[in-house]
């Protein structure tokens, strides 16, 4: 017998924002809500839910998962949350695969948050508990440092230039200008722009795409 | 769903303390042991791994990126759940039944003596807008939950006592049990209180640990040595996380839970059927409601039955013969892995001095502890 073949079927996502005035249940509420409303289903339909959300220290709550299963429509059904790092947002689509493709449900929800801007002062200081406590963290790395670290590595192999890598920004961004729910798009960017920009800007807008 | 095989079981601890070890030697020891018991290679016969775990208990975020290692799982599909071990078997259960994978590994640990600060820790799984400017300690919120549960169902706190009572007295004959106790019912009520009506000693403590488990599909255990024990159902579900909203009295996740469990199986009356149960006891009160939202006694039952024996070592119906969370301490996400890991080893007839005869079929149950409304139950067979 083959592998049960999955189907999306409905999707919603909020507009990304700098500073959402939302609560994260509430950003998972909205965005759970238009997924249902654009395939005309409802959470009777809904035979189980799949979050995915990752790390708690951006929403400033132990067990986010607990925190947002209302909001994310997990109110009693199974519920589960998963996460892989930087990767959570293309897993748990993975996850709710395996719910389906395993034959145990037929519909499910599938609902990825993230609220950075409850860090304070910036979530970037969130990623500073990320590194290895004994071998790493007394050394205070910052992600910044090991992506500049990894990126000139990299240039340094393949011969590649900033303005080569600059060129992938100017598509994102260029790109997004013409996405509803794109935070950082610019019709106008050019290369110019990017490699002109001071390092540390530069960097986090690579972190951010 | 097909049934899916535990083919082999590992675990280290359970201790108060592990201060000569890392949180990730205290996993690879329980992983080689179950790697060993199943007479696997992690590298050439895993497909995928997966480990239970939430980032705050770890002291580290994004805790997902430290788990591969100890594991074997360098370069293989590696996921975090964070929910309890019974999510993580459940998750291993879906993962089988797709037909990619025909060996997963499932993996959950704590660490608890490296976490200085638990209170505040569980403090801050409360709502951040509603609940946590009230500045409640998680064991009120417990508090609450038992009052309302005695008040709704006339148990008595000399039937919670006697969990207590009976939980650390079967730890005494568990090799993994450190907090074993011959204790009375005067000694558990005559303690200092936690949050009243809840007793210091009717709340269970942390321990550290590791618990490993190989499981596959019924093909590929056929070219396996092992004596392999089958996950016949397997439920979980969430209530309302909501402290204003929620049932105070009743579980009704749980109730949730056992029913897909037990619909996997056919089963409609459970009590029948199950031969011994490892169950919450996270807080002595939680053994009595559980067994009520599971079915295997009515409503205002499980406390009556308790204090005759029935739940006893050598009563009826076998109620954590392991010593529990009170006995054998708390080992937080990993606690219904601690569960399963008993169940199996009754079920193989290897739980030495604790062995409960001619079992066939065992009820494990976890919950996610305070506040959440999280749980899940899995029926296991030989």
């Amino acid at each position: 017998m083959g592998m049960r073949k999955v189907a999306v079927v409905g999707a919603g996502m909020t507009k990304f924002v700098r500073r959402a005035l939302e609560t994260p249940k509430e950003l998972a509420w909205q965005a759970s809500h238009m997924a249902l409303q654009s395939c005309e289903l409802t959470m009777d339909d809904i035979e189980a839910v799949c979050l995915g959300t990752a790390p708690d220290s951006f929403d400033g709550l132990h067990m986010n998962g607990e925190y947002l299963s209302d909001g994310s429509g997990g109110w009693n059904k199974p519920y589960m949350r998963s996460y892989v790092g930087g990767g959570t947002g293309v897993f748990v689509p993975i996850q709710g695969w395996y719910h389906v493709a395993s034959g145990l449900f037929d519909v499910v929800l599938v609902v990825a948050e993230e609220k950075m801007s409850s860090f304070y002062p910036h979530a970037q200081a969130a990623f500073l508990t990320i590194f290895d406590h004994t071998t790493e963290r007394p050394l205070k790395p910052n992600l910044l440092w090991i992506f500049a670290l990894e990126m000139n590595r990299y240039m340094t192999t393949y011969g590649i230039s900033k303005a080569d890598i600059a060129r992938v920004s100017v598509l994102h961004k260029r790109n997004a200008a013409h996405h509803p729910a794109a935070l950082l798009g610019d019709a106008e960017i050019t290369v110019e722009d990017v490699v002109g920009r001071d390092y540390a800007v530069e960097i986090e807008d690579l972190h951010v795409l | 769903m097909d049934r899916v095989a535990i083919a082999g079981v590992g675990w280290a601890g359970y201790r108060p303390s592990t201060p000569e070890v890392s949180y990730k030697e205290l996993t690879y020891e329980a992983a080689v042991k179950a790697y060993a018991d199943a007479g696997i290679d992690p590298r050439r016969d895993v497909q995928s791994f997966v480990t239970v775990a939430e980032d705050f208990l770890e002291g580290t975020s994004i805790f997902d990126e430290y788990t591969p290692d100890q594991l074997g799982a360098a370069l293989k599909p590696m996921q975090t759940i964070a929910g309890d071990g019974l999510h993580g078997l459940a998750t291993a259960c879906m993962l089988v039944n797709t037909g990619q994978y025909d060996m997963v590994v499932v993996e959950g640990h704590s660490k608890a003596s490296n976490v200085l600060t638990l209170p505040e820790i569980t403090a801050y799984a409360q709502d951040p807008v509603l609940n946590r400017p009230l500045r409640l300690n998680s064991d009120f919120i417990a508090g609450l939950e038992m009052n309302r549960y005695l008040f709704e169902t006339g148990t008595t706190m000399e039937q919670c006592a006697q969990v207590v009572v009976k939980n650390r007295r079967n730890a005494l004959d568990n090799p993994r049990a450190p907090y074993g106790a011959d204790l009375t019912i005067d000694d558990v009520l005559n303690g200092a209180t936690r949050s009243w009506p809840l007793g210091e000693r009717e709340a269970s403590r942390p321990a550290d640990g590791a618990v490993v488990m190989v499981l596959c599909s019924e093909n590929r255990l056929r070219s396996l040595a092992c004596t392999p024990v089958w996950i016949l159902g397997i439920g979980w579900s969430n209530g309302s996380p909501s402290l204003e909203s929620r049932e105070w009295g009743e579980l009704p996740y749980i109730q949730k839970a056992a029913r897909m469990a037990y619909n996997q199986l056919g089963i409609s009356s459970p009590r029948s059927v199950v031969d011994f149960a490892e169950i919450d006891d996270t807080y002595a009160y939680k053994e009595l409601q559980t067994l009520e939202a599971l079915g295997l006694c009515s409503p205002g039952e499980a406390g009556i039955l308790t204090e005759e024996g029935y739940t006893a070592a050598d009563g009826e119906l076998p109620v954590n013969v392991s010593g529990g969370s009170l006995g054998m301490g708390h080992l937080f996400d990993a606690t219904g892995l601690a569960r399963t890991l008993e169940a199996v080893l009754q079920l193989r007839g290897q739980a030495g001095v604790n062995q409960v005869p001619e079992v066939e079929i065992a009820l494990v149950q976890s919950w996610r502890g305070v506040p959440t409304t999280s749980g899940a139950v899995a029926i296991l067979g030989n």
